[in-house]
C-alpha cells in the first residue's frame, strides 16, 4: 500500500512538471466571389395618381394637375438609369394620351438619387433610390368626348426605365 | 490568313462581344401610375355671371348669353343671316335642337331667370 502510494505520488510529478504544448495554426486560403445582377424596381410610396382634376370643355387656358406625382425605383448602389419612357398601351413613348376625349401629354423629370448605404459586417445596406417627378398639361380649347353634363375617365400609364 | 487579318478579326469579335455584353444587360423597370380627369361638358351657369345680349340684322337677330368666366363662342356672323341664330356658351340643353329655322321676325324676348338654369324666350312672328 505505502509503496502503491509512492508510485503514483511520482507519476503526478512528472505530469505536472511536463511544459504545455503551444497552440498553432494551419491556414488554407479559399475564394470567396459572387455574380451581381444589377436591378431597380418600382418602390412607390404615397399617392400615384395625376390628376388634371376638372376640365370644362373648350376652356380658354391649359389644365395641369394639381400635384405632380413621384415615382420610386430602388436600384443597385451606383447603377444610374440610362433612359426613362412611358408605355404605348395608353399612349405614346413621349407621354401624350387621350382621356375622356382630352388629349395630354405627361413629362418626366430628370432623376434624383438619394445614394443608399454600402453593406458592411454589420449591416446589408441599402439601395439607391432614384426617383422621377411625372407631371403634364391638357392644351385649352378641347371639346372632349362625353354624353352627360360630367364624365369621369382615367386610365393607367407606366414610367419605364432603361438601365 | 494574315497576321494583320486576324487581329483585326480578332478585334472585330472583341468589339461585337462587348457590344452583344451591353446589349444583353440592358434591362427595364417600370412604375404604373394613374392619370385621371373630369370633363365638365355642359355646366349650370351662374345667372350672376351671365349677360344676355343681342345683335340686330337685316333678316334675323342673333341672341347671346355670356356667362363668366367662360368667353363666349364667336357670334358675330361674317355675312348677313336669315334665320335666327341661338349661341350658348355655357348651360345644360333640355333635349334636342332642331337645327332648321325659318325666317321670322322676333318683336320681342326675354332671358328667364329660375334657380338652377336660365333660358330665352322669344315672340317670333312670321
Amino acid at each position: 500500500m505505502k509503496n502503491s502510494f509512492r508510485l503514483l505520488a511520482a507519476a503526478l510529478a512528472v505530469a505536472m512538471t511536463m511544459p504545455v504544448m503551444a497552440a498553432q495554426t494551419v491556414n488554407n486560403n479559399f475564394t470567396v466571389s459572387v455574380q451581381l445582377a444589377s436591378l431597380c424596381m418600382a418602390k412607390n410610396s404615397g399617392a400615384t395618381t395625376l390628376n388634371f382634376g376638372t376640365y370644362t370643355a373648350f376652356q380658354g387656358t391649359a389644365q395641369t394637375p394639381a400635384a405632380p406625382v413621384t415615382l420610386t425605383f430602388d436600384c443597385t448602389r451606383g447603377l444610374a438609369p440610362v433612359s426613362v419612357a412611358f408605355d404605348t398601351t395608353n399612349g405614346t413613348a413621349a407621354g401624350v394620351g387621350v382621356l375622356a376625349g382630352l388629349q395630354y401629354a405627361l413629362t418626366a423629370s430628370s432623376a434624383t438619387t438619394v445614394a443608399g448605404i454600402a453593406a458592411s459586417t454589420s449591416t446589408i445596406g441599402t439601395a439607391d433610390a432614384v426617383s422621377y417627378s411625372v407631371s403634364g398639361t391638357m392644351p385649352a380649347d378641347q371639346a372632349g368626348t362625353c354624353g352627360t353634363a360630367t364624365c369621369s375617365a382615367s386610365h393607367t400609364r407606366t414610367l419605364i426605365v432603361t438601365y | 490568313m494574315a497576321p494583320r487579318r486576324q487581329s483585326i478579326a480578332a478585334a472585330v469579335l472583341a468589339k461585337g462581344t462587348v457590344a452583344a455584353w451591353i446589349f444583353a444587360n440592358a434591362a427595364d423597370s417600370a412604375a404604373r401610375f394613374e392619370v385621371s380627369v373630369t370633363l365638365r361638358s355642359a355646366s349650370q351657369p351662374d345667372p350672376t355671371l351671365c349677360v344676355a345680349g343681342g345683335k340686330a340684322h337685316p333678316l334675323g337677330i342673333t341672341a347671346i348669353v355670356k356667362c363668366a368666366p367662360l368667353p363666349s363662342p364667336a357670334a358675330q356672323p361674317d355675312h348677313v343671316v336669315s334665320s335666327v341664330l341661338f349661341y350658348m356658351s355655357r348651360g345644360v340643353w333640355l333635349g334636342t335642337v332642331d337645327e332648321t329655322m325659318g325666317l321670322g321676325t322676333v318683336t320681342s324676348w326675354r332671358v328667364v331667370r329660375l334657380a338652377n338654369r336660365d333660358y330665352l324666350e322669344m315672340m317670333v312672328g312670321w
